[in-house]
C-alpha cells in the first residue's frame, strides 16, 4: 500500500540515520566521548553551552534523539497504516533497537563517571578493571547503529512506488545474484565489527603506511617496530593484536569488495531498473571507501576524513542489504512464475 | 624539665636520622636540536580563547628550557624503596585556571588526596584515564567547585584530560613512597630523605619516553646524576 508522505518521511528517517552515524563518529574521533560525564541530562541541563567537545557529545545526543523521535513516530505510522504485517513489525524492531542504542550510548558514558556503575559492571564482568566492558559497550553501540540504520533503509525500500513495481513485475534475477549479495551483506557486517574494534582499540593509525603495511605485503609480525621505553608501553603481544586487527580490516576490505562488485557486475548485466541502479551505487561507494580507507591512513586518522570513511561505511552496508532483499525478491517472484508455468502447463 | 629533655631528644634523633639520609639531585638534558614549541588555539571555546586575549599559547609537551634542559620530566625511585610510607595529610592540587591545568605533571602518594579544583568560570571535565587504577570522570560546570579522590595503587603514569578541551592533559605518578620530583624550567630535579641503598631511578617523560639509572647513596651523600633525552625521529 503505496504512500507517498510515508515513504518521504522513512527516508528522512534514513538520511537522519546516516547523519547520526557520522556525527557518533564525529564524538570518537576527537575523543569527546567523556566530555558530558552525566546522562540522560548534560551538565544536569538539557542544553549545556555548547564548547569544544560538549558541541560533539550533546550535539550526538540531540541528533541521536531526533532520529529516535522520527523512528517512533515512523513506527507509530506503521502499526495504524494499512501496510503489510511485517512492515509493521519493522518499524517495532526499530524504535526498540534505537531505544536500546540510547541506553548503551548513555551506559558507555556512566560506565566511567559513575564509581557505583562502574564497580558493578567490574564485579558482572569479573574483571579487574573497567575499560575491557567500556570497550564493549563502545563497540556493541557502534555495531547497532548499524542495524538501526538497516531497518531504515529497509523501510524507506519497502514504502517505496519502485518496490511495489518491481514485486509485480515479473523479474528474473536469479539465485546466484542473491546468494552473492548475501554473502556480501555477511562479510559486510563482519567489517564493521572489525573497524569498530580498529577504531575502539586506537589501532587507526597502527599502520603507518598503505597500501603496503611496514613497507611490506604482511606485516612483519615478528619484528614489529616495538619501543619498550615509549612513555605508555604496550606489550609486544598488544602490538601484534592491534596491527593484526588493522591488518585484517584492510584485507577483509577486498574480500567484501570482490564478492560484492561481482554480484553488482552481474546485477547490472540483468538490466533490471531497481536493482542494476542500486548496483552501480554500490561499486561507486565501495571505491570511495576504499580510497577513504587510503585516505585514513596517509592523512594520520584526519577527522572529517574518519567521519566520511564510516558514514560512508554505513551507507554501503546499508545498500548490501537493499540488493540482497531485491535480489532475493527477484528470485521469489522468478519462482512463483515459473511454477505458475508449471501448474499452467499441468492444468492445460 | 624532663618534658622538655625529651622533646630536645626527640628533634635531635630526628634530625640525626634525616642527616643520615642522602639525597639524589640532577638535571635532565635533551640533546640535539630543540623542537619549535607547539602553538595551541583555544579557538574551540571563545570564553578560554578570551582568557588568553586570542593568543595562542606554547603547549607543555616537549618544554626545552633556554639552558638546553627538560622541564616536566618525572624522575622518581623505581626499586630499592623498602618500607612502608605513609602518605602526607596535605592534598596535592591539580587547578584548572585559564583553560590550563597547573601543575602539568605532578607526584602523588598512594592514599593521598587529590583536590581538583575549577578556577575558570566555564565548565570542565576531568577524566582520568589510569591502566591499574580506577578511571574517573567528573564534571565542574562551576567556578570555585572543587572534587577530591585518592588512588589505590602505584602508577607510572596516570594521564589526566580535559575532554571539553582536548589540548588539555597533565600527568600524575602514583607511588607508595616519597621519593619523587619533577624537573623544573632549570630541568633539576632533587629526591631528599633516601635512606642509604642501591636505588633504580627512572625519568619519564610524556613523549620522549623513559630512562633509568641505577645509583648507590651513603649516608648523608648528596649524589648528583644526569639524564639525556633525544628528540625522535
Amino acid at each position: 500500500m503505496y504512500s507517498k508522505n510515508l515513504h518521504r518521511f522513512a527516508i528522512l528517517t534514513a538520511i537522519f540515520a546516516v547523519f547520526l552515524i557520522g556525527v557518533g563518529a564525529s564524538v570518537t574521533s576527537t575523543g569527546s566521548g567523556d566530555a558530558v560525564p552525566d546522562w540522560p541530562l548534560s551538565y544536569g541541563t538539557l542544553f549545556p553551552r555548547m564548547a569544544g567537545g560538549v558541541l560533539y557529545e550533546h550535539g550526538h545526543r540531540l541528533v541521536a534523539g531526533t532520529v529516535a523521535i522520527l523512528i517512533t513516530i515512523l513506527m507509530i505510522w506503521l502499526l495504524r497504516s494499512k501496510q503489510p504485517k511485517y512492515m509493521k513489525v519493522f518499524g517495532v524492531v526499530a524504535f526498540v533497537a534505537v531505544i536500546l542504542q540510547a541506553t548503551l550510548g548513555g551506559l558507555r558514558v556512566l560506565v566511567v563517571s559513575n564509581p557505583n556503575l562502574q564497580d558493578t559492571v567490574t564485579g558482572l564482568f569479573s574483571v579487574g578493571h573497567v575499560e575491557p566492558v567500556r570497550m564493549a559497550i563502545a563497540i556493541t553501540h557502534a555495531t547497532l547503529a548499524e542495524i538501526v540504520l538497516c531497518m531504515t533503509f529497509l523501510i524507506a525500500l519497502f514504502t517505496s512506488k519502485a518496490w511495489e513495481k518491481f514485486k509485480l513485475n515479473e523479474i528474473n534475477t536469479g539465485v546466484k545474484i542473491a546468494k552473492l549479495y548475501t554473502l556480501t551483506f555477511v562479510f559486510a557486517f563482519i567489517q564493521i565489527l572489525i573497524g569498530a574494534l580498529v577504531r575502539h582499540t586506537q589501532s587507526g593509525n597502527i599502520i603507518p603506511d598503505f597500501p603496503l603495511s611496514f613497507g611490506r605485503l604482511i606485516p612483519p609480525f615478528g619484528n614489529l617496530p616495538y619501543e619498550p621505553n615509549a612513555p605508555f608501553p604496550i606489550s609486544y603481544a598488544e602490538l601484534q593484536f592491534k596491527v593484526a586487527i588493522h591488518f585484517a580490516h584492510r584485507v577483509w576490505a577486498f574480500v567484501v569488495a570482490g564478492f560484492g562488485i561481482y554480484a553488482s557486475v552481474l546485477a547490472i548485466k540483468k538490466r533490471v531498473e531497481l536493482l542494476s541502479q542500486f548496483a552501480k551505487v554500490w561499486i561507486v561507494l565501495i571505491i570511495l571507501q576504499i580510497l577513504l580507507g587510503a585516505l585514513v591512513v596517509w592523512t594520520k586518522l584526519s577527522v572529517p576524513i574518519t567521519i566520511l570513511h564510516v558514514a560512508t561505511g554505513a551507507t554501503l552496508f546499508g545498500t548490501t542489504l537493499v540488493l540482497a532483499v531485491l535480489s532475493w525478491k527477484g528470485v521469489a517472484v522468478s519462482e512463483r512464475v515459473e511454477s505458475e508455468l508449471v501448474l499452467t502447463k499441468s492444468g492445460g | 624539665m624532663k618534658k622538655l629533655i625529651s622533646i630536645v631528644l626527640l628533634f635531635s634523633f630526628i634530625s640525626f636520622a634525616f642527616a643520615q639520609n642522602a639525597t639524589v639531585k640532577g638535571v635532565v638534558k635533551f640533546s640535539g636540536e630543540a623542537p619549535k614549541p607547539r602553538l595551541i588555539s583555544m579557538k574551540a571555546d571563545r570564553q578560554c580563547d578570551a582568557i588568553h586575549g586570542g593568543k595562542q599559547v606554547q603547549a607543555e609537551d616537549v618544554v626545552v628550557n633556554q639552558n638546553g634542559t627538560l622541564k616536566w620530566v618525572f624522575v622518581y625511585v623505581k626499586e630499592g624503596v623498602k618500607g612502608k610510607y605513609n602518605p602526607p595529610s596535605e592534598p596535592v592540587v591539580l587547578d584548572q585556571q585559564g583553560c590550563w591545568y597547573h601543575p602539568h605533571v605532578f607526584g602523588i602518594m598512594v592514599g593521598q588526596k587529590l583536590e581538583v579544583r575549577n578556577s575558570d568560570p566555564l565548565l570542565h571535565n576531568i577524566h582520568a584515564t589510569p591502566k591499574k587504577n580506577k578511571p574517573f570522570n567528573i564534571g565542574q560546570p562551576v567556578k570555585g567547585m572543587k572534587s577530591y579522590h585518592t588512588f589505590d595503587t602505584p602508577e607510572i603514569m596516570v594521564p589526566f584530560k580535559c575532554d571539553v578541551h582536548p589540548w588539555m592533559s597533565a600527568y600524575a605518578g602514583v607511588l607508595d613512597h616519597p621519593f619523587y620530583s619533577v624537573t623544573n624550567d632549570k630541568g633539576e630535579f632533587e629526591i631528599k630523605n633516601l635512606p642509604p641503598g642501591t636505588y633504580t631511578i627512572e625519568a619519564w617523560h610524556e613523549r620522549l619516553g623513559t630512562q633509568t639509572q641505577t645509583v648507590t647513596v651513603k649516608a648523608g651523600e648528596v649524589k648528583t646524576i644526569e639524564f639525556t633525552f633525544e628528540r625522535k625521529k
